[in-house]
């Protein structure tokens, strides 16, 4: 492992002692996004398993958990396999995630006992809500028994169909709305499920005060629930919509302020989990359209440390942070990596806390551009990011071991 | 003081002194709608075009007329009969119409923002004309005049506003600019209907329509739309009569002289009564008048016109 002189390292809980001066260069595990759409297969003008590898490493991350929404689903194990195959040839581990229902449509179980056999980490039909309660007590028993998590999308397919969070802003805005419950009562299906089943339910992209209210509860009853949160949805609001910028559109919708200050308490609290990027690839064409007809969703991987560094500025700590992308995901699912404790860890990221660089056409590698810091100048920057042992993004004088 | 080459894309971008500018110069086009010949020179060699990407009779009209009263030339693009059936896109759409040389777009679409993403791809002047629920400036101008008219001033009047407001671009923008010039303004409807945080207006919210009405200087009916009942916002359009309409019994809570009005078209029977919209309350049809005199003086300021010759 590569320590540029007077570096510290972060080792997934905590900077190295000796040396508390955090202006220094950092050196970080690789870090573990659980949440993201690489659009291989069948949506390559997006993103695809390589272009989202690279973009990923630009980002300081080596772990990636590949979302099944593609074309087609990721609902066999066949699809599994080939996935498995195309992602041995991408510069950063991709692990997949396998839908729980045949083509996400919310009907019948996928097989998910075979692709647990040909390796996924868990199920998700990540981006619909499982309406059938019965259907969904079932997923959660056959995954269970399995040993692997359901990452559930949590939004009431009634209340949805809006396009920001409800609220004065919505109104302000004129823009049809999505009220916070959507996700609240689908979040307390799937915590009742849970208790029912005894089965780990993970629950995808919280943003509401309700929702994290509702796990922190659930989690002192002993129930078998964790979260995660979009690293987005800790900087925007709903009132950042007044320009109707589609690059900010995303689902769930940012929260108002009030909501906002509970996903840090949840944070600090440890009832939110881990941290995700929901990197969400669309080409130029399909989001320069109207803001009710635009898609959902924000690229993420290459914005996410210095996003982190924001959100540390409001208040949270950057060991906290960093540690709900690096040590927490990986004990959260079982996956190496996430640690520099050890020997020889293989996966880590070199990254300058106080370089500014700025969000262009040029900088980013991901084949999309929806990102609301297109054209920004943020803080902090990757130097040199290394996976397996071998360096997949920087500059030339960042030695291979 | 001047809103020459001033977007118009609602009403709280312009201050109360705008406004009141924009009034004086109807008042005077509203004379020149008197003459025989109702037309002015004023703004020949310009063109207007309206882009319409939802249907629309009324408003549509409104405008084309007040920009050939005032000589402009007028194209108009409706999606209906456009490229968008061919799925070509706002952005192809709107820089085709561009190259051709508008001076000023009057658009009026479902979505809301959109006559500020029009602004991305071009420099001509963009007059918004209903954008989605969000805003309808030129309506809560007209409408405003309307009162300016009848009572003299905005300030202190009561203005009650009863119906579908969370459907309602009408009652934004007038709730914004009747605040501004001071008066005080009532939203008035079922809970189902009245948006999350409208108070933040700095309106009254009220579901009891007699309440309402008291002491009202105007009362505002809106279009209740029958498709809003398959969404479960009202049960029946009978039951919404009887709760909401607007009858004479309910006018004779309202001031002495009190005004109706309603930016049309009207359901009647349904948020108001024959007896209400056809009687000498009614403001009805002047609204009518009022909105092309209205919208020749926003057409023809923010055009670049300043004093006008009206000999």
């Amino acid at each position: 492992m590569i320590i540029p002189e007077g570096a510290i390292v972060f080792d997934g809980e905590k900077f190295s002692e000796q040396n508390t001066d955090l202006n220094a260069l950092w050196v970080l595990p690789g870090l573990i996004d659980t949440h993201a759409h690489l659009r291989d297969p069948g949506q390559l003008w997006r993103e695809d398993i390589f272009s989202g590898a690279r973009s990923a490493a630009h980002g300081g991350i080596t772990t990636v958990f590949a979302m099944p929404n593609t074309t087609p689903a990721i609902d066999t194990e066949q699809a599994v396999l080939y996935l498995t195959e195309r992602a041995k040839k991408a510069c950063i581990d991709v692990k997949i995630i396998g839908a729980i229902t045949k083509g996400r449509e919310g009907k019948e179980l996928a097989e998910m006992g075979k692709m647990a056999r040909a390796g996924v980490v868990g199920f998700s039909d990540d981006g619909t809500f499982l309406k059938d309660s019965s259907l969904a007590r079932h997923a959660m028993e056959y995954a269970s028994e399995l040993g692997l998590p359901i990452i559930s999308h949590c939004e009431d397919p009634y209340l949805k169909g809006g396009h920001m969070r409800e609220g004065w802003y919505s109104t302000l805005y004129g823009v049809y709305a999505i009220p916070s419950v959507t996700e609240s009562i689908a979040v307390s299906r799937e915590i009742e499920l849970s208790y029912l089943t005894k089965a780990h339910v993970h629950i995808a992209h919280v943003s509401t005060e309700r929702s994290v209210k509702l796990i922190r509860q659930a989690k002192a009853d002993g129930i078998d629930v964790t979260c995660d949160v979009c690293v987005h949805h800790l900087l925007f609001q709903d009132e950042d919509l007044w320009d109707y910028d589609t690059s900010k559109k995303i689902n769930p919708p940012f929260p108002t302020s009030k909501e906002q200050e509970e996903l840090y308490r949840g944070l600090e609290d440890d009832t939110i989990d881990a941290i995700i990027t929901d990197h969400a690839p669309y080409a130029i064409h399909e989001k320069e359209v109207e803001f009710q007809s635009a898609p959902f969703g924000i690229i993420g991987f290459e914005t996410l440390l210095s996003e982190l560094l924001m959100v540390s500025k409001r208040g949270l700590s950057i060991e906290l942070l960093l540690s709900k992308v690096t040590s927490v995901p990986a004990k959260l699912y079982g996956i190496e990596g996430g640690t520099l404790k050890g020997n020889n860890p293989t996966d880590f990221t070199i990254f300058d806390p106080n370089a500014e660089w700025i969000v262009s056409d040029k900088s980013l590698i991901s084949k999309s551009r929806n990102t609301p810091f297109l054209g920004k100048s943020l803080r902090g920057k990757v130097l040199a990011t290394f996976s397996n042992g071998k360096k997949v993004y920087g500059d030339p004088k960042w030695n291979v071991m | 003081m001047s809103i020459a080459g001033k977007d118009i894309f609602d009403v709280d971008l312009l201050t109360p002194e705008e406004i009141k500018q924009i009034f004086e110069m109807a008042k005077e086009f509203k004379e020149v709608l008197k003459r025989p010949i109702k037309k002015v020179p004023a703004l020949r060699g310009k063109t207007v075009c309206t882009l319409f990407f939802e249907p629309s009779t009324r408003t549509r009209m409104s405008f084309e007329v007040a920009a050939k009263r005032l000589n402009a030339d007028v194209v108009n693009f409706s999606a209906s009969t456009s490229s968008l059936k061919k799925g070509e896109s706002f952005k192809d759409t709107v820089k085709t119409l561009d190259a051709m040389g508008v001076d000023l777009y009057v658009i009026r679409h479902s979505e809301p923002g959109s006559p500020m993403m029009l602004k991305r791809y071009t420099d001509a002047v963009v007059i918004n004309a209903g954008d989605g629920i969000r805003a309808h400036p030129t309506q809560a101008i007209l409408d405003g005049y309307t009162m300016w008219e009848r009572f003299g001033t905005l300030k202190g009047l009561n203005v009650t506003i009863v119906g579908d407001i969370l459907h309602s671009r009408v009652a934004r923008s007038n709730a914004k600019l009747l605040k501004m010039m001071g008066a005080n303004v009532t939203f008035c409807g079922p809970k189902t209907m009245i948006p999350l945080g409208a108070e933040n207006y700095g309106v009254r919210i009220s579901h009891d329509v007699r309440k309402a009405v008291k002491d009202a200087d105007v009362v505002m009916g809106l279009r209740m739309q029958l498709e809003r009942q398959s969404g479960g916002f009202f049960s029946s359009l009978d039951e919404y009569n009887e709760f909401y309409g607007i009858t004479p019994e309910i006018m004779r809570f309202a001031s002495i002289g009190a005004i109706f009005m309603h930016p049309g078209p009207i359901n009647r029977g349904v948020e108001v009564i024959t007896e209400v919209a056809d009687s000498k309350i009614s403001q009805v049809e002047d609204q009518v008048t009022n909105g092309v005199a209205v919208r020749m003086a926003i057409l023809y300021l923010t055009l670049g016109g300043e004093n006008y010759d009206n000999t």
